[in-house]
């Protein structure tokens, strides 16, 4: 395996001795599912993931000193796949018009793989802002308050977005 | 709980939050909160499910993209931010599927010397260039001059090296048979800046070439920045000077400035 010369570079702390491996073992399959979850091109999603996890490894020592490294790769790799999203409008649209049952998504029963598709399938209509709050609220199931933290917001505005977001689905759910 | 659901409290109450059993799994919660989550799902056959499902999920990702792999895509998005077009992956093939022993021998490797230091050519200004090439499985490698000529064994994977002696602009392309130029590094539209250092550079990604018939590759060294169209209808042109003889008999493409070192390799493909 290749030794990143910043690797040299960072001192204090004690490091492991492998960080790639650290990152791959504990958090790979989790980020790599989200990025799966919103860019439902496999491959896409692998570069994507890539792309999370070198931004993990070139800050590696503020990385580690999160209260939660997770949450902090959930909320970078939800954020750059919008992104990613908002810069291929038309073409996300046609994909999630021929969806198919991604892995993982099913462990919670067919009732979560529906609310998350739903949620994916809305995600277009809103900003980044209110596609970053409805992710980490319905899907990573975080609460209020945890979803304004994460987002550098307050508890109402995270909460009157989502609101937006909700009436959208109960619009779409209505006889 | 549905997207329909107004907002507030804990979206998943009474069970454990998706992104809460995340966390313990990979043993982020705080200790309190930990046992109290132990208990839940020691209780709680849902939530217990839901937490095999996610070792399984992580099995799934390992077996799907070995860490080998996971490391070069790492390494290479550190190193090589990525422009907004997709890398080719179909030239893509080689580095992924290295052991991470072999790895070692194929990526960036500053400070390499000895054995490929006797493979180098060395050109007037103190460049030089190499190909290095390796199986499928990357255990048997073997490098290759500029200017020689090797055949291709099915699954044999190329990754190009420099060493600068002052910085330099790079870039790297194919020609085949039909004389159609692919360029292969870099991905935009100027040359690469290169810097000296104290060993061979490799490229990132190894090339793998498909088809039939054969390839030559280039690799341009020029004092100044250069645009990659230019060094594409150079070697266009170069073909198009060697007639029917095609690949074996082009003579070295020139850059408008003329200011460049240019490397060759010629293979025959398996």
């Amino acid at each position: 395996m290749s030794r990143h010369p910043q690797l040299a570079l960072l001192k204090g702390g004690r490091l492991p001795q492998d960080p790639l491996r650290e990152l791959y073992e504990k958090y790979g399959g989790s980020v790599y599912g989200r990025c799966v979850y919103l860019l439902k091109d496999r491959a896409k999603a692998e570069d994507a993931m890539q792309e999370v996890f070198a931004k993990a490894f070139q800050h590696y020592e503020g990385f580690r000193a999160e209260s939660s490294p997770l949450t902090w790769l959930f909320k970078i790799a939800t954020h750059h796949c919008l992104n990613v999203l908002r810069g291929e409008k038309a073409g996300w649209r046609e994909r999630f018009a021929t969806q198919e049952r991604q892995r993982g998504e099913g462990h919670g029963g067919p009732h979560v793989f529906e609310m998350r598709d739903q949620v994916r399938r809305l995600l277009a209509r809103f900003d980044l802002e209110t596609q970053s709050a409805a992710v980490h609220y319905y899907v990573d199931e975080m609460t209020l308050e945890e979803v304004a933290q994460l987002l550098g917001r307050s508890v109402p505005t995270v909460r009157k977005r989502l609101l937006a977001f909700a009436a959208a689905c109960q619009k779409e759910t209505a006889p | 709980m549905t997207p329909a659901s107004i907002p507030g409290g804990d979206p998943r109450a009474p069970h454990v939050g998706e992104l809460r059993l995340r966390r313990f799994r990979v043993g982020e919660l705080p200790a309190p909160e930990a046992e109290a989550v132990g208990r839940h799902t020691a209780d709680c056959g849902s939530c217990r499910a839901r937490l095999a499902a996610l070792d399984d999920e992580q099995r799934a990702f390992e077996r799907e993209i070995p860490l080998a792999r996971f490391a070069g895509g790492v390494d290479r998005a550190v190193r090589v931010p990525r422009a907004a077009a997709r890398p080719r992956r179909f030239w893509l093939a080689g580095a992924f599927s290295l052991t991470a022993a072999a790895a070692g021998l194929l990526l960036i490797a500053r400070g390499e010397g000895g054995p490929l230091s006797a493979n180098r050519t060395k050109g007037d200004r103190g460049d030089s260039a190499t190909i290095r090439i390796a199986d499928a499985g990357g255990a048997r490698q073997r490098s290759i001059l500029p200017g020689a000529a090797a055949r291709l064994a099915p699954g044999e994977r190329l990754r190009m090296g420099y060493r600068v002696a002052q910085p330099r602009h790079l870039a790297a392309l194919a020609i085949d048979d039909r004389g159609q130029v692919t360029p292969l590094y870099p991905e935009g539209a100027t040359s690469l800046a290169v810097q000296p250092g104290p060993g061979t550079v490799y490229l990132p990604d190894s090339v793998e070439l498909t088809g039939a018939g054969r390839e030559r590759l280039y690799l341009f060294l020029a004092r100044d920045p250069f645009r990659v169209d230019d060094a594409v209808a150079a070697t266009r042109a170069a073909f198009t000077r060697a007639g029917p003889a095609g690949l074996a008999r082009m003579d070295r493409p020139s850059l408008p400035s003329g200011s460049a070192e240019v490397s060759t390799w010629l293979f025959e493909k398996p």
